[in-house]
């Protein structure tokens, strides 16, 4: 018999307890499943009096007539109890709905109190300060020494802004960073936020304290900051609103102050949007909805994308007048797009100067751009076009030491070449020992059809020992399988022949420590004639990255392969004429050579 | 004593485990935490803390209370079970003895 009342069908009320329970809870209850399960203890135990009341049962001396009725009223006596169960579930799931409910509404409190229309106040600190705003264009004309720059400047110090703030906006607009408020800080201001006044340095002072606000904004804010109108201006005409500015009084600066601090916080979800929005900028702005966009872009420049803040910075660093006009050229333009891509991935130091050289080089040298630019610049345009410098003199073959890594396998699918050996031929030793001249040398560790996993595994320890031991200048020539970001000296499908980009990337940094020459010319180089040469290389990098400088510097690396980002090697297409035979036509080249030849990708992480 | 000696949560684990925040906010919250300012985080913190603080207080009644009603059952089931199987004996019994009594009279009629 055994298992308890439901082997009889006189249970199983729980099940339906839960079936009739699909509603608004449900989500909640399943999300709380692990939680709402019966404890084990308990659990445990009435399974066991169950089991031990089934035995009893079967074993009483009665017929099964009356086994039946005991049964009977043993299962209702379980449905009542799974019932109550479900009671306390349900009342779980009511409790926790209810609270999730309170916290949400605390959350939303905290969030939606502080969050206010116009996003880009708050992008730029200053501005968040629309009092001191009105404070800063009061002035219509400076004249020059009249002492009017520090009366303004005395002015926003009343209303918190202190000299810092000052500096720091206009480190940002790309103006002369003095921390005094002077007619180009004013109209790169005015120009950046399409405000429609232009502020002069004149033969006198004028000051134009009577300033036309959009009522609603003036409500916004003073029902936001908690104060009444009267502190920020006086209204003197209903038809056309016109404030006259006051100087707060300290208890009312006080409140408007504490409110900005509040209002900090409520930025974040509608900076996050913006912060997530970043990189895509594929907009054409000739459409209208791209003009619309640009206002978004607008509101991400100056965002706290520190990337795109000390690009703009750089841009405008001669310019008096930052208009919209400017800021939508330079972001659509391709060679702020790759400065943009440039610094985004690290490189260059994040110098703008140098990435929107570098940018403009890229786009103006090879024309590659429209479509690129619009779908993003994939890694290695990037890195490929980085490698145009540095790469004279460094010799392909000439000098090195070889180091030939390659797989086992032998040729299945061409019917001149089958039973060849696919990789890491005898020829292709001989050719590369010509290459290297007399001063390198040639080594070679390769898998055989006889090797078992545990020689695999010993001849992949072998390869790393080597690779580190090695003295530059190098060549590590693999040739194999690559798979998922790994190459292997056998088939992939054998595991102790893969060797991760983490392990390589390990062995680039010792010998880094190992070798200091391997950070200048000649530099190592890295040959991969394998599939999905790219991937393994991005990860390598990535690794690199994560393993940090050695004596200040980012140890690199320079490799070469035939494939495109997201190929198959170029032997899958050409069968025997890999990245090596073609590679062997430009072996007198260096490397600048190699990239003009244009026949492989040249890549330095 | 065990409360004082829990390892206190960081703000991110609060927000992964918040029940009351959606899944597809939880990023938002998580990528916030980079810029905004000590005392938001604060007042965050203190909401999620106290979400999770009565989220358990109601698991733990109602383990309780699940508790409670999984020994009551116990009793009851081993309890309804002697006296069912007592009742069904003395009803066998009886039977029993109707039917000896049935078999005398058809012997008496004889």
């Amino acid at each position: 018999m055994g298992g308890g009342f439901d082997t009889f069908g006189q249970s199983g009320g729980r099940d339906e307890v839960s079936r009739d329970r699909e509603d608004p809870g449900l989500e909640v209850e399943k999300a709380l499943a692990g939680d709402l399960e019966m404890s084990e203890d308990v659990s445990e135990r009435v399974e066991a009096a169950e089991g031990k009341v089934d035995r009893q049962l079967e074993g009483a001396p009665i017929n099964v007539g009356s086994k039946g009725v005991i049964l009977a009223v043993l299962g209702d006596l379980k449905e009542g109890y799974e019932v109550s169960l479900g009671k306390v579930v349900d009342g779980v799931v009511d409790q926790v709905e209810t609270l999730d409910k309170k916290t949400r509404d605390t959350l939303g409190a905290l969030k939606n109190k502080y969050i206010y229309p116009e996003e880009l106040k708050p992008l730029i600190p200053i501005l968040r300060n629309e009092a001191a705003v009105w404070k800063i264009v009061a002035l219509k004309t400076y004249k020059a020494g009249s002492g009017d720059y520090k009366a303004i400047n005395v002015r926003l110090v009343k209303l918190g802004i202190d000299k810092d703030a000052i500096e720091d906006l206009q480190a940002f607009l790309g103006v002369k960073v003095d921390g005094q408020f002077g007619p180009k800080t004013v109209n790169a201001l005015s120009a950046g936020l399409e405000w429609n006044f232009e502020v002069k340095a004149g033969d006198e002072t004028q000051l134009d304290d009577n300033l036309s606000l959009e009522r609603n904004k003036i409500e916004r804010f003073c029902d936001g900051a908690g104060i009444s109108e009267e502190y920020v201006g006086i209204l003197v005409d209903q038809k056309v609103p016109i404030y006259i500015l006051e100087d707060l009084p300290r208890d009312r600066l006080m409140v408007l102050l504490e409110f900005e601090e509040e209002y900090d916080f409520g930025l974040f979800e509608k900076e996050l949007q913006l912060l997530q929005e970043i990189g895509g900028r594929s907009a054409n702005p000739t459409t209208p909805e791209s003009k619309r966009d640009l206002s978004k872009i607008m509101d991400k420049v100056k965002s706290s994308n520190p990337i795109n803040r000390a690009l703009l910075q750089y841009a405008f660093r001669n310019s008096v007048v930052m208009r919209w006009e400017n800021l939508s050229e330079i972001l659509y333009s391709p060679d702020y797009v790759a400065a943009y891509h440039l610094l985004h991935r690290g490189l260059l130091n994040g110098d703008p100067r140098r990435a929107i050289k570098l940018g403009s080089e890229i786009v103006k040298g090879e024309g590659f751009l429209s479509s690129q630019v619009k779908s993003g610049m994939t890694d290695g345009v990037v890195a490929k076009y980085l490698n145009k410098r540095g790469l004279e003199g460094v010799s392909l073959f000439r000098g090195r030491h070889v180091l030939l890594v390659s797989s086992n396998e032998r040729y299945f699918h061409d019917d001149n070449l089958v039973g060849e050996r696919r990789f890491g031929a005898e020829d292709m030793k001989k050719e590369m020992r010509e290459s290297v001249g007399e001063s390198g040398w040639v080594e070679q560790v390769t898998t055989e059809d006889t090797d078992s996993d545990e020689d695999i595994s010993i001849k992949r320890r072998e390869v790393l020992q080597k690779f580190l031991d090695t003295p530059p200048p190098m060549m590590f020539f693999f040739d194999g399988h690559g798979d998922k970001g790994k190459i292997g000296i056998a088939h992939p499908s054998k595991k102790a022949g893969m060797i991760s980009a983490a392990d390589f990337a390990k062995v680039i940094h010792e010998r880094a420590n190992l070798y200091p020459a391997v950070m200048g010319a000649p530099k190592d180089i890295y040959v991969l004639d394998e599939c999905f040469a790219n991937e393994f290389i991005r990860k390598v990098r990535g690794e690199l990255g994560k393993l940090g400088k050695v004596d200040g510097v980012k140890p690199g690396a320079i490799f070469i392969t035939s494939t495109a980002p997201g190929q198959f090697s170029d032997e899958e297409e050409k069968q025997k004429e890999g990245a090596y035979a073609s590679l062997l036509k430009n072996k007198g080249l260096d490397l600048a050579g190699l990239d003009k030849a244009g026949e492989h990708f040249i890549y330095e992480v | 004593m065990q409360k004082t000696m829990q390892k206190r949560r960081t703000l991110k684990e609060l927000i992964v485990r918040s029940h009351a925040i959606k899944p597809d906010e939880k990023s938002v919250y998580l990528a916030a935490l980079g810029f905004l300012k000590e005392d938001r985080k604060k007042a965050i913190r203190e909401v999620l803390e106290k979400e999770i603080e009565e989220i358990g207080r109601v698991r733990a009644e109602a383990e309780e209370k699940k508790n409670a009603l999984g020994e009551k059952y116990i009793r009851d089931l081993k309890k309804l079970f002697a006296i069912e199987q007592k009742k069904a004996m003395v009803r066998e019994e009886e039977a029993e003895d109707v039917g000896a009594e049935d078999i005398l009279n058809q012997l008496n009629s004889l």
